[in-house]
């Protein structure tokens, strides 16, 4: 016992044992080169950003949830149908009512309620999974989730449009903490490497800010730059120069999908994205691998198809995938909660 | 004994929960609505014994080069957005109240339920994180008890110290003069007594 002691004490101290510099060096070069050049034009790489890896992105995490999602529900039965349900019944929702505000059926105080009562049913959702992963894992004690989603509740209640505004910036954060749970499972090594970029990220953000916020306001001469910096929260927060608002938005998309595009197909995914092997629903013995590949190719074509419909109305597409894509966002809630 | 003081610890901190919501927080809508402008003025107060009403003077060169930069309609758009985006109407408040008491009640049956387990100041802590959060959003919800009587008509009263957390608000008549060179708010002198 006392040799394995002195071995250990003895063994020499090796860096590279938690700090991995390639991964750093990358990670914050392509953070940095992202934030000069969208600081440069941000409309413009808005534009080809959503055009380019919107589809692709979206594929990758489609391919990715499949991996996640087993063949045989069993005790996960209720998280799974709350989760999916949820997902379903929420885009539907959220399509419906995009709908009614586009055609004006719904004036701004009606409006105003139903974004609020969208966010109320999705934030309770989303503690009602929590708790439901709580019941399956006895490890952590989640019972603060209703009361956290009920005081976010009253957020959502007091400034609707804010909190919709806040979501919008935090969704693309979401793709760090898949990352995260990634390298936790396949490269554990890389972990601390991983978080010290994380707490240099809001220095690249600061460094943006710093160089944007008396910038003057873009030019909205068209309805696609108008429509981008409205996404972007010009509307809301009229005090902030477009500018800031557009590039940090377009700074954290291209994070979100840089994350997806390449990082987690590499850790998560072992390289290969064509692999069904580790897909449950085609590997398992009763499972559907037919469907799974067709799925997969009918992905492919959705991707296709929004290319097509960015090339031959860039503005319109790009409102309808906005709308449609919030599918991806909802569903994943129940995978990332699932992988806590 | 002991229940008495868990009371009381429990009443002193509801009530130190619900400081924020009886504050008198000026309203920020008061202050949402002003757009930036490049235009510079220099403004005069102006206490005035023989005035009867507050008076803003405007002047008429002054208002044309605002006429020239501001666009009427985008002004006015600006002005219902931001009007939308920060006032709460009846249901909003309800809601909001309700949600925040259902935190606190959720916050409170987490506290009791983890009590026994270990992590003990880990918890409370983020019970009154929780109940910081309360707090807050329940000062944000406007609860105002409205300033003083001081504070509620333009007159020269407005300048004593005691009326500057408030600020003042009352009506004023706009005049354009051709001959001012400053803007000027010329407020009536009243006694204190």
């Amino acid at each position: 016992m006392q040799n394995i002691s002195g071995n250990i004490r003895l063994a020499p101290y090796r860096r590279t044992e938690w700090f991995a510099p390639r991964v750093a060096v990358s990670f914050l070069s392509f953070c940095l080169l992202a934030a000069l050049l969208i600081s440069w034009k941000p409309i413009q790489l808005s534009i080809a950003t959503v055009f380019l890896f919107a589809g692709p992105h979206n594929w990758i995490e489609f391919r990715y949830f499949m991996e996640k999602m087993p063949a045989r529900w069993g005790k996960s039965k209720l998280f799974y149908s709350v989760g999916l349900g949820g997902v379903g019944a929420l885009t539907a929702s959220y399509i419906a009512l995009f709908s009614l505000g586009q055609s004006w059926y719904l004036n701004a105080a009606a409006w105003t309620v139903s974004i609020a009562l969208w966010n109320t049913v999705m934030l309770v959702w989303l503690a009602s999974l929590v708790h439901l992963r709580a019941k399956q894992t006895k490890r952590r004690d989640w019972s603060w989730a209703f009361a956290a989603g009920f005081a976010l509740c009253a957020l959502a209640w007091i400034n609707p449009l804010l909190f919709s505004l806040a979501l919008v910036y935090l969704h693309p954060l979401v793709a760090l903490l898949f990352l995260d749970r990634e390298l936790k499972r396949a490269r554990p090594a890389w972990r601390k490497t991983y978080h010290l970029c994380l707490a240099l990220l809001p220095l690249a953000l600061v460094l943006m800010w710093s160089h944007l916020i008396h910038a003057q306001g873009l030019p909205v001469d068209d309805a696609l730059s108008w429509r981008i910096t409205q996404h972007a929260g010009a509307g809301i927060l009229t005090g902030v120069s477009s500018r800031l608002l557009v590039a940090t938005h377009v700074f954290l998309e291209t994070i979100h999908y840089g994350v997806w595009l390449l990082l987690i197909p590499a850790i998560g995914m072992g390289g290969s994205v064509w692999e069904t092997k580790r897909v449950p629903l085609a590997s398992n013995r009763k499972g559907w691998p037919r469907a799974v590949r067709a799925a997969l190719v009918c992905g492919l074509f959705v991707m296709l198809a929004l290319w097509i419909g960015f090339a031959a109305d860039y503005a319109t597409t790009r409102d309808l995938y906005f709308t449609f894509a919030m599918a991806h966002v909802l569903a994943e809630a129940p995978f990332l909660i699932r992988l806590l | 004994m002991k229940s008495w003081t868990k009371r009381i610890a429990l009443a002193v901190l509801l009530m130190a929960a619900s400081v924020p919501a009886m504050a008198d927080v000026p309203n920020p809508n008061g202050h949402g609505t002003s757009r930036s402008s490049n235009i510079k003025t220099f403004m005069h107060l102006s206490p005035d014994v023989r005035a009867t009403e507050a008076k803003l003077i405007i002047p008429r060169s002054l208002l044309t080069e605002l006429s020239a930069q501001a666009d009427g309609h985008d002004s006015q758009s600006a002005a219902a957005v931001t009007r939308r985006i920060f006032n709460m109407n009846g249901a909003q408040t309800v809601m909001a109240g309700i949600f925040l008491s259902l935190a606190f009640a959720a916050g409170g049956l987490w506290l009791v339920r983890s009590r026994v387990a270990s992590g003990k100041p880990a918890r409370a802590a983020l019970g009154v994180a929780l109940l910081a959060l309360c707090g807050a959003t329940a000062g944000v919800t406007y609860a105002n008890a409205g300033p003083p009587p001081v504070a509620r008509s333009l007159t020269s009263r407005i300048l004593i110290q005691d009326a500057q957390p408030y600020g003042a608000s009352g009506e004023v008549k706009v005049e354009v003069s051709d001959d001012a060179n400053t803007v000027t708010l010329v407020l009536p002198v009243k006694n204190t007594q």
